[in-house]
């Protein structure tokens, strides 16, 4: 029985399969890796993009002097509204850290917010360590960044009702 | 010793699974480094997506009752500043640098999908008729993006040629919960704090 292996010229395959296997697992979980990382990258553009979201049409709002104080304002909402939507994804595991950045036009500074349409710009930083974990492969801190441009939104002067003959 | 050198170097197996490693090398590079480029691709698309929605959404709200002088807007020209809304998005972009030369263009269209200037000439005074007639699609307009850079492939350095990608974002005029809008308030002067500064 055994014999019969032994002079089988066609276990040579099984040599292929077993130098191919380690690759083949590599390729299937580096997938599910990038996957990973992925949805990490998404939640992180739609914590933003909410964050910017806010900043735009509630921004106007919030009557504090300078921009520096409205930038101050703004990064801790915005720190908040990501970090409440990457708490949302499970994926990602404990121990990240969350840097965010609002810098508002530079033609703004100087000057009272009073004028509206200034645009601004969110930056968050996302160092998450241990979000890939392949075997033999040390990825570290993985950092993602996203960044996007709005504006503050609405009118100067504070909001009045609707007016009885209107349109809305 | 030289026997088995000369019966190895006669040995034809190994040839075989080289050629076959050869030319699966690469279609196998084509796939890592392809894979990559398109995650750029999708990247900037994305970016371009945003810009697109942005420049949509500050249109829908500036218009031409802005340019009352009351309002204190006649020298913003909200076109302008909308584009650069999208330029800004892209330039936001960790792949797109201010030295990229990209060829954006811009064009609006009404509900219609006839091509028109810009959204921003919208006549808010007769927003009512407007509201009132069933039929709403005076007040849609869409901003159509073309973004046109060249390529080059991270590995090498190959230049793969002009890349096009195209974005679209649909709103409607709004014009605010308020008609008219409310006055801009007056710059207050700043009070000197006491004990602060020198």
């Amino acid at each position: 029985m055994f014999a019969c292996f032994h002079r089988d010229k066609k276990g040579a395959s099984v040599v292929t399969y077993a130098l191919v296997l380690p690759l083949f697992i590599l390729l299937v979980f580096g997938i599910l890796e990038i996957w990973k990382v992925i949805t990490v990258r998404q939640s992180l553009y739609l914590g933003v993009y909410q964050a910017v979201r806010q900043l735009s049409s509630e921004g106007r709002t919030w009557r504090l002097g300078s921009p520096g104080q409205w930038e101050q304002d703004a990064r801790v909402r915005a720190s908040g509204i990501i970090d409440n939507e990457l708490k949302r994804n499970t994926l990602i595991p404990q121990g990240y850290t969350l840097r965010v950045q609002v810098v508002i036009e530079p033609e703004a500074r100087g000057s009272d917010l009073t004028q509206l349409g200034w645009f601004f710009t969110a930056r968050a930083e996302l160092m998450v360590p241990g979000l890939v974990t392949l075997p033999l492969l040390n990825f570290g801190t993985v950092t993602l960044v996203e960044q996007q441009v709005s504006y503050v939104e609405g009118l100067s002067g504070s909001w009045i009702p609707p007016v009885e003959d209107g349109p809305y | 010793m030289f026997e088995r050198l000369r019966a190895l170097s006669r040995d034809q197996r190994g040839a075989y699974d080289l050629i076959q490693f050869a030319l699966i090398l690469p279609i196998f590079v084509v796939i890592l480094y392809g894979s990559f480029e398109l995650m750029k691709l999708a990247s900037i698309r994305q970016s371009l997506d945003a810009g697109t929605y942005q420049a949509a959404r500050y249109l829908s709200v500036h218009h031409k009752f802005y340019y009352d002088h009351r309002y204190n807007r006649e020298s913003v020209d909200d076109t302008l500043r909308a584009e650069c809304l999208i330029r800004e998005s892209l330039l936001a972009n960790s792949f797109i640098s201010t030295d990229t030369p990209m060829h954006i263009v811009i064009r609006y269209f009404n509900g219609a999908g006839q091509e028109i200037r810009s959204p921003v000439n919208f006549d808010c005074v007769r927003i009512k008729t407007h509201l009132d007639n069933p039929d709403t699609s005076n007040l849609v307009f869409t901003v159509r993006t073309q973004i046109t850079l060249p390529w080059q492939a991270s590995v090498l350095g190959l230049s793969l040629g002009n890349v096009t990608l195209t974005s679209a974002h649909t709103t409607f005029v709004d014009c605010g919960p308020w008609y008219p809008p409310p006055l801009p308030t007056p710059t207050p002067v700043p009070t000197p704090t006491p004990g602060a500064g020198g």
